[in-house]
């Protein structure tokens, strides 16, 4: 009886201990528990971070954090540190304090684990910082630091850390993409925040993308998202009342019974370009076309942004010019189809445009995923071919020659990174280690020709 | 972590029953013994269990009467009888042998349904937009089961449950106007399993299939949506009422299909009757 029954109690517990494997940690960012010192100073303007932080790092204490070096990149706002030690990255922020000391400050993370801390630095020499606090933006030279401290979990930082300005960065800027994988980081890495959302894309581009990959789906009114499975699975979202298939709710009821994982609204692609163009330095957006309906809907979008970025473009002021690249992403004949289709109806539109005086509009341009010779024939202007296909250079030079660029998916292992970036040198890589990816290619990759340039 | 502590409480269950199985086979044992009828050859019915001497009541009973001193096994015809004579005494005191021992219960096919209340768990997805939610729901089930005479019975069931609702408001956006979301969640279940009897307790277990039914009514439209994950349940029950071909049981049952996310407890009330024996 007791073994009959021993069994019968493993057939109970076993889906129990099935499900616990499933549940996602909780994530918690750390954060300094006062709001830092960053909230008594005054924040660096834009341009001083980009002139005067940027460069490639010698880590000469806290090694064990970063590795040997590390590349400092700067955006609005946050000055990041990025390594290929575990994918690891700080995001931090910088202040001139009231007693001429520059603080940098915020969070460290390894993604692929549950590990994080604080990091609180100075920036030295004295005078740097002094130059810094009175507005200059002096350019950086091998007695630029940023002396301070890190720590684990929400401790006070107290384990040194010492970062030495060693050279400037490789071109990466309009040469080489950082194309962030649906956001910046898998669904089960421990960033905080959910794939395909503003809040990912913002992260995305602090540890070191400068494009992104976003999935694109339509509700059943037809507006495309941002959202990756057919299903609303829980490894995505949260809400006792948002089940089914994304196709199956409309955009109301979407908004209304889901939320991301990590509590964010599920965006609209509309509101996701809109984002990227007026609130990051992004460079461009790969949008994967997970349903050949949402094609059409998303060309249209395309269009419309295409005009805003022209008519900003085009006016007087230089300073709100802005530079950002929309493709449509083909991953299979079906969507292939609706692309083609969708194109006519845009053309015929632009006749009767033309028709009635006004401007055409700009027909997207294509990324397509798979076959060589369709990319060339399709005229589009990207081959997304997945890794596992092997690094396939010969391929990437005959598109080349087209003047066509390849930016392969998604490759997250160091090793690979490293193999694809010597092998094939493409244009670009996508990629949910965003940090490993930039930092690799600062130490190893070749600098593609500028956009516009190539043969 | 809830479902650890779900299998926390169902352990000391799971080690009490065996003892207490092992007291109910105990106090079986000695009764077999005494179930056998009296054969022609038995002696006069004296007081033969009693070591003391016995006092007879009515004289007229004793010795005379060679008449069984316990109740046949098999009824005996009316008109087969000799004349009614006064039992015996210390017939009269002894318990009939064969009522103390239970009655083996044979193999039965077994219809069953259930009732019960429901609480999901679970939040809405936006707390702060939401005006009413209810997670307290009703379960109503039916199925076949086998009761075998081995330690697991079989069993198919098919249930439904509706198991929230709530409003939620929408602001006004690009894509249209606001209103009151209305959300509704219900599901079927589908599940083969197996229960096993240990005492008066049930254990249950089942893994089947669930269709989990999303409905939304915003301005006047009404949609639904469905999913179908896996589902698994398991319960514990507690026969508290038994008559031969039908029993009740009272029973806590937890229930999940996890692709869905949806998970619900119940406190259910069951009553199974044999439709056939075999």
């Amino acid at each position: 009886m007791n073994t009959k029954i021993l069994a019968f109690a493993l057939a109970i517990g076993s889906p129990f201990l099935l499900a616990d494997c499933e549940e996602a940690m909780e994530v918690s960012i750390p954060g300094f528990p006062d709001g830092g010192l960053t909230r008594t100073g005054t924040a660096l303007k834009r341009e001083q971070l980009k002139t005067s932080f940027e460069g490639m790092f010698t880590v000469s204490k806290g090694n064990s954090l970063l590795g040997d070096q590390a590349s400092v990149i700067t955006k609005p706002g946050t000055v990041s540190v990025l390594t290929d030690k575990n994918a690891g990255f700080a995001v931090m922020n910088a202040a001139c304090l009231p007693d001429q000391r520059v603080v940098v400050e915020g969070y460290w993370q390894y993604p692929t684990r549950s590990d994080a801390g604080l990091v609180r630095v100075f920036v030295d020499p004295p005078a740097v910082a002094q130059a810094l606090c009175n507005g200059e933006s002096p350019a950086p030279d091998t007695a630029f630091a940023l002396v301070g401290t890190y720590g684990d979990d929400n401790d006070i930082p107290t384990k040194p850390l010492e970062l030495r300005w060693s050279h400037e960065l490789k071109e990466w800027r309009d040469r080489f993409f950082t194309v962030a994988h649906h956001g910046a980081c898998e669904a089960t890495d421990h960033c905080g925040v959910s794939p395909n959302t503003i809040e990912s894309i913002r992260l995305a581009e602090r540890i070191g993308s400068n494009a992104a990959e976003l999935d694109v789906r339509v509700t059943r009114d037809r507006i495309p998202i941002l959202f990756h499975d057919p299903m609303l699975s829980r490894s995505l979202v949260r809400g006792l009342f948002c089940n089914g298939m994304v196709n199956q709710l409309s955009f109301a009821e979407l908004r209304g019974a889901c939320m991301a994982r990590y509590g964010e609204q599920i965006p609209t692609l509309d509101a996701g370009l809109d984002m990227m163009i007026n609130e990051t330095e992004l460079e461009g957006v790969y949008l994967d076309e997970k349903t050949p309906e949402g094609v059409l809907p998303s060309a249209r979008l395309v269009q419309a942004w295409d005009t805003v970025l022209k008519a900003r473009n085009e006016n007087d002021d230089p300073s709100d010019d802005r530079k950002f690249g929309m493709l449509i992403g083909i991953p299979n004949d079906d969507v292939l189809d609706a692309w083609n289709s969708a194109k006519k109806t845009l053309e015929a539109e632009n006749e009767e445009r033309v028709e009635n005086g006004e401007a055409e509009l700009p027909i997207p341009k294509c990324l397509l995923e798979y076959d060589v010779d369709k990319v060339i024939a399709e005229g589009c202007v990207a081959w997304g071919p997945t890794w596992t296909e092997g690094p396939q250079p010969e391929n990437v030079q005959k598109l080349r020659d087209h003047g066509i660029g390849t930016i392969f998916w998604t490759i997250n292992e160091s090793d690979f990174i490293e193999g694809f970036l010597t092998t094939s040198k493409p244009d670009g890589i996508i990629t949910a280690r965003a940090a490993t990816l930039f930092q690799l290619y600062q130490l190893i990759g070749s600098v593609p020709a500028p956009r516009g340039e190539q043969p | 972590m809830k479902q650890v502590a779900f299998a926390l409480a169902l352990a000391p269950v799971l080690v009490v029953t065996p003892a207490l199985a092992q007291q109910g086979a105990a106090a079986q044992a000695p009764a077999a013994p005494a179930a056998a009828p009296a054969g022609p050859a038995a002696p006069p019915p004296t007081a033969a269990p009693s070591p003391t001497p016995t006092v007879p009541t009515e004289p007229a009973a004793a010795p005379a009467e060679p008449a069984p001193a316990v109740a046949p096994a098999e009824p005996v015809p009316a008109e087969a009888l000799p004349a009614p004579v006064p039992a015996p005494a210390a017939a009269a005191e002894a318990p009939p042998p064969a009522a103390s021992a239970p009655e083996a219960e044979p193999p039965s096919l077994e219809l069953f349904g259930t009732i019960a209340p429901t609480v999901v768990q679970g939040e809405p997805a936006n707390p702060q937009l939401t005006n009413s939610f209810r997670r307290v729901g009703f379960y109503a089930e039916g199925g076949v089961a086998y009761r075998s005479k081995y330690f697991l019975d079989p069993f198919l069931s098919f249930g439904y449950a509706t198991l929230a609702s709530g409003d939620t408001t929408l602001p006004d956006s690009k894509y249209g106007s606001g209103g009151t979301l209305h959300q509704h969640l219900g599901t079927w279940v589908l599940s083969p399993g197996v229960t096993s009897d240990i005492w008066r307790f049930r254990l249950r277990f089942g893994i089947g299939i669930a269709v989990v039914k999303q409905s939304f009514t915003f301005q006047g439209d009404n949609n639904t949506a469905t999913q179908l994950p896996l589902v698994w349940e398991a319960g514990l029950g507690f026969n508290f009422y038994k008559v031969p071909r039908f029993r009740m049981d009272a029973e806590a049952r937890f229930v999940e299909a996890k692709g869905a996310d949806v998970s619900f407890w119940m406190l259910a009330l069951t009553g199974r009757g044999d439709v056939a024996t075999f």
